[in-house]
């Protein structure tokens, strides 16, 4: 329990209205999808309940987030920052914590149309963000969550692929300043902000401080609250008079693609001649999308219904799907898109490749287009079940994706015939590219189902299997190499480096008050 | 201490002939210089020098330093120069990306990155003798802001041995295996990130060899064009530009892209009558299948937009040839460098800012000229779009010669009231040297500093590395 006086001084903080202990509403908080699967790799029964917070608080301001942090070290209570909460990485693992729920904050403070970047706060979603930016012909980056999900949470805290990542990058590497409340409650503010108080550059003076802010995976809250961040925007790709128009109705909405864009299906037999593509269609710059997924996935990505998608199943999409791309040429004028297109074309040629979409197996709709670019398409994966989560994730090459994809197949083939996670013959995989391709990822979205104790333990065991498999075979280090175990796990044959890591939690957050159950502890433990 | 390093790096690779000493002189003498070979001898360099309290400053290029700061600044310090490990580790075209060690330097790179169809992401016309890495690792501006991501590229990953003696591989380097295993996967070392939860390559990167010692680095090319282009402008303002550079920038269309002052113009690629007061410099290219299409298209956008802008692009600036231009911008500097051949010597001030200020700033800086009565004839200016344009780069070069004595006093005038006048107006030294260094940091908030000494404290705890540099002034115990 908190304290009579510690819930009155939070409350002093943020006022009455924005502080709950109701515990319908703590539930809502602890109840999070996979979460029955880390309870599970914990050894525990799976559950999808997490700890319950003691408090959720919504702060309106930095001020009132330093105070909720200045308060939590007074009194020795953990906290963590939950933006909009998809998953359970904003989850308290402490039994004495709170959650500082940033809803309230949810301002896009600026945008530098000519300088490309934009200022938001936390609880700016991803489509508020878009549709603000349409207006000056820009686009961000947004993580393949969707559009729901905060790009806030993406860019300071959490991975960030998402479908666009060829032309937009990875949310890590878009970062051009952040405000921070930091464990101690001081409040950081990275590169130009403090000389000119614009958000242009986010490194230095000197070495850059974003080195200790997320690195690749992001600290998932574990090290403070980001209170606002500037990210890098990307060219929309649509001519100046274009505008957003949407009709119909669900599932079928319709959407005006811009003039000059166009998907493919690119579908190579085998992996070789895939990878020779995929490599020439990124170096050339050609794709905003240029994304793999299952045979299966393909029924699921370009279908509005269920049964729209196991129609296309039957149609005969299995049989005539290989390993194939999907690939979103947009162009921003006529003669790019005639290149692009041009381009695309003799890359199937010369390597023997056959359009899907050409061909009639798959058919997008205008709105597929829409989805595309807003990161929908990633939660058409829960079509088929309720349920998945990935395995694997490490992310350098094309080469190493594809690798990764041939050596996971016949394992997850196994854990499919025990029957504990869904049939897409060992194939089910996401691949993209970051940055015209100089790099890739790959990671395996597997289908369980999260009502049975046996498909969550099944499920775990096979991404422990996986995991060992990226240790023993140096395939890169997967997502979700977070939280003490786990990079203990790893540590040996990645030189130790949880050791540093932990050097720098215990030197920034002294008293370990910033969750660190997705991060790490600022001790060694003992083996 | 002669005895301990010859045990380490051996009899011929140690010196402490008064010669030698003065060449990586300032104001304060080295003890010692040290040309270490391999990663395990920096190693052990780094771990007896944290016994003993001895500080090391690290150089990778040779020839001329024209920031001011790249010398001891306490007693005892120990040079560690790295230019003999100068190997190129690993070429791999197919992954578009280079392994290199420190005393690699453009003018090899780029020999042996052409015969493999690649070039590297190159700074402006630099010096031949220049380590690669070191530039890398300074965050060094690079003539083709298309490719340039994030602030941090063209730099992947590394090797570093930090200030306790620890040697870490960053990005996803670090593993799991060792970079043997890890090409036989098919990984090249292309991502920086990480490992995980931490950035140690940002750390590393503008640290100005206070956080660690990178022994090699990964870093990003891209394929060699079969068709590339030069194509100029001018005009008297800056500003003319503005629009059409913008517009650019969000299409990712040209390659080289930038903008000099006619002094720098002259200086570093030719001379001749009526050349305006700015130049403008656009590169274009095709490469692989269907190369002079995708020429032709970038081409034909990128005139689209010059006309809507008002700007009108040639293939030459009088007598001066857009293809000898790029022939220039695709070596190193001639042996000597050409901010060195007008009046003998240069002094180099920079920053960042955003595109639309940058004419601001140049102006109040020639105001500061006019009133220490620095010729404006003699300041070179550079303006360098970075991260796809988020930011630019501005660098002021002050030639001198060094026998003018009164120059040379107007010189440091200018470089710490100029400068300072920069600051005040927002200019941001993300890369401070010399005059500018306190004052930056002066200027940062507590919890910058703290912050900055904290990370210092956990990577180089005896601050043995460059001490004095950025805003670790303590005094070595
Ligand atoms: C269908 C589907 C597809 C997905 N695809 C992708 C994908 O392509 N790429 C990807 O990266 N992820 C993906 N995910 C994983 C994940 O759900 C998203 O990344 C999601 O964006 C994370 O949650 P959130 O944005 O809602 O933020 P939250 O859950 O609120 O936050 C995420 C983490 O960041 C921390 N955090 C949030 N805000 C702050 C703050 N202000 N200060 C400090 N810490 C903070 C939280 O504590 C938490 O640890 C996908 C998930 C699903 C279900």
């Amino acid at each position: 329990m908190l304290e009579k006086n510690v819930y009155e001084s939070f409350k002093k903080i943020v006022g009455d209205q924005f502080i709950s202990q109701d515990p319908a509403v703590m539930d809502t908080y602890a109840f999070q999808w996979c979460n029955e699967i880390e309870s599970a790799q914990r050894g525990e029964e799976p559950q999808r309940f997490g700890v319950r917070p003691l408090a959720v608080l919504l702060p309106a301001s930095l001020e009132e987030v330093q105070a909720i942090v200045r308060l939590c070290n007074e009194h020795d209570v953990t906290f963590k920052a939950h933006t909009t909460g998809m998953g359970p990485w904003a989850g308290v693992s402490n039994l004495r914590s709170i959650q500082i729920d940033l809803r309230r904050m949810n301002r896009i403070l600026e945008i530098d149309e000519k300088n490309m970047y934009a200022v938001i706060e936390p609880y700016v979603t991803n489509a508020e963000l878009q549709s603000e930016l349409f207006r000056y012909g820009l686009m961000h980056h947004a993580q393949g969550a969707g559009p729901q999900t905060s790009p806030l949470a993406s860019h300071t805290s959490f991975v960030g692929p998402g479908f666009t990542s060829p032309y937009t990058g990875f949310s890590g590497r878009n970062v051009l300043g952040v405000e921070w409340v930091l464990p101690s409650g001081d409040i950081l503010r990275l590169g130009s902000y403090d000389y000119n108080g614009k958000w242009f550059s986010g490194d230095g003076p000197g070495f850059s401080l974003r080195g200790i802010m997320r690195g690749w995976l992001g600290a998932y809250g574990g090290l403070g609250v980001f209170t606002k961040a500037a990210i890098r925007l990307f060219s929309w790709p649509a001519p100046k008079d274009w505008k957003w128009k949407t009709g119909g109705t669900i599932p079928n909405y319709d959407w005006e693609v811009p003039p000059y864009w166009q998907l493919y299906v690119l579908n190579f037999e085998e992996w070789e001649e895939y990878q020779s593509a995929m490599y020439e269609l990124n170096d050339r710059e050609v794709c905003m999308v240029a994304t793999t997924s299952a045979p299966e996935g393909l029924a699921a990505l370009f279908t509005n219904t269920k049964t729209e998608a196991i129609e296309a199943i039957f149609a005969g999409l299995l049989a005539r799907t290989r390993n194939y791309i999907v690939v979103l040429v947009a162009a921003h004028t006529r003669r790019e898109f005639e290149f692009r297109a041009k381009l695309v074309k003799l890359i199937l040629e010369k390597y023997g490749g056959n359009d899907l979409i050409e061909e009639g197996v798959i058919t997008p709709k205008p709105m597929h287009y829409g989805e595309t670019v807003r990161n929908m398409l990633g939660a058409h994966a829960f079509r088929f079940s309720n349920c998945f989560q990935s395995t694997h994730g490490g992310m350098d090459t094309i080469s190493m994706a594809v690798r990764l994809a041939q050596l996971n197949q016949p394992v997850k083939q196994k854990y499919i015939e025990k029957g504990v996670i869904g049939d897409d013959r060992g194939l089910g995989v996401w691949i993209t590219s970051y940055e015209s391709g100089h790099m890739a990822h790959m990671e395996v979205p597997t289908v369980y189902d999260p009502t049975s104790v046996k498909s969550c333990l099944g499920y775990a065991e096979y991404q422990d299997e996986c995991n060992k498999m990226d240790l023993d075979q140096a395939l890169g280090m997967p997502f979700f190499i977070v939280g003490d175990e786990v990079h203990e796990f790893y540590a040996e044959r990645t030189m130790h480096y949880p050791d540093w890591l932990r050097k720098i939690k215990a030197s920034f957050d002294p008293k370990g008050l910033s969750d660190p159950s997705h991060y790490v502890k600022g001790v060694k433990k003992d083996k | 201490m002669v005895s301990i390093m010859t045990g380490i790096v051996g009899r011929d690779d140690v010196s402490d002939n008064d010669d030698v000493l003065s060449k990586y002189s300032g104001k304060t003498i080295p003890s010692l210089v040290v040309w270490p070979k391999t990663t395990d001898e920096i190693a052990r360099i780094v771990r007896w020098a944290n016994l003993k309290k001895i500080s090391l400053l690290v150089r990778s290029s040779s020839g001329p330093r024209l920031r001011g700061d790249w010398f001891p600044k306490v007693e005892n310090t120990i040079i560690l120069d790295l230019s003999k490990m100068d190997r190129i580790l690993r070429i791999d075209p197919l992954n578009k990306v280079v392994m290199i060690e420190p005393g690699v330097t453009y003018g090899k790179l780029l020999k042996e990155l052409t015969r493999k169809g690649l070039r590297p992401a190159i700074p402006f016309i630099p010096e031949a003798s220049k380590s690669v890495l070191s530039a890398c690792l300074d965050r060094e501006p690079t003539i083709m802001p298309r490719f340039h991501w994030d602030s941090s590229d063209p730099l992947l990953c590394t090797e570093t041995v930090f200030g306790t003696g620890d040697v870490l591989r960053t990005g996803a380097a670090a593993g799991p295996g060792s970079l043997e295993e890890q090409w036989a996967s098919g990984q090249a070392q292309k991502n920086p990130q990480g490992p995980s939860q931490f950035d140690p390559f940002r750390l590393v990167q503008g640290a100005q060899g206070t956080i660690g010692i990178v022994t090699w680095i990964s870093m990003k090319c891209e394929q060699l064009p079969e068709h590339h282009k030069l194509y100029l402008a001018g005009s008297d303002n800056l500003n003319d530009f503005m629009d059409f550079n913008y517009a650019v920038l969000r299409r990712r269309l040209a390659d080289e892209h930038f903008m000099l002052n006619k002094v720098n113009f002259e200086a570093a690629i030719a001379s001749a009558n009526d050349i305006p007061e700015w130049v403008l410099v656009i590169g274009v290219s095709g490469h692989g299948m269907i190369a002079e299409e995708e020429l032709e298209y970038r081409t034909g956008d990128i005139m689209d937009i010059a006309r809507e802008t008002n700007i009108i692009l040639h293939d030459s600036l009088g007598k001066i040839k857009g293809t000898d231009i790029l022939t220039l911008l695709n070596k190193p500097s001639d042996v000597a460098y050409w901010k060195l051949q007008v009046y003998g010597e240069c002094h180099e001030i920079f920053f960042l800012t955003t595109l639309d200020r940058a004419k601001e700033f140049y102006e109040v800086f020639q105001n500061t000229a006019n009133t220490v009565g620095f010729p404006i004839d003699q300041i070179g200016a550079y303006i360098q779009p970075l991260a796809q344009g988020t930011n630019t780069h501005v660098g002021l070069d002050l030639f001198y010669s060094p026998e003018d004595k009164e120059l040379v006093e107007k010189m440091i005038s200018l470089s710490s009231m100029g400068q300072a006048q920069l600051l005040n107006r927002g200019a941001y030294f993300s890369r401070p040297y010399g005059f500018i260094v306190d004052a930056v940091f002066k200027h940062a908030s507590s919890s910058t500093l703290s912050a900055m000494r904290r990370v210092k404290q956990i990577f180089d705890p005896s601050n043995i590395l460059n001490p004095g540099a950025l805003c670790f002034k303590e005094v070595l115990q």
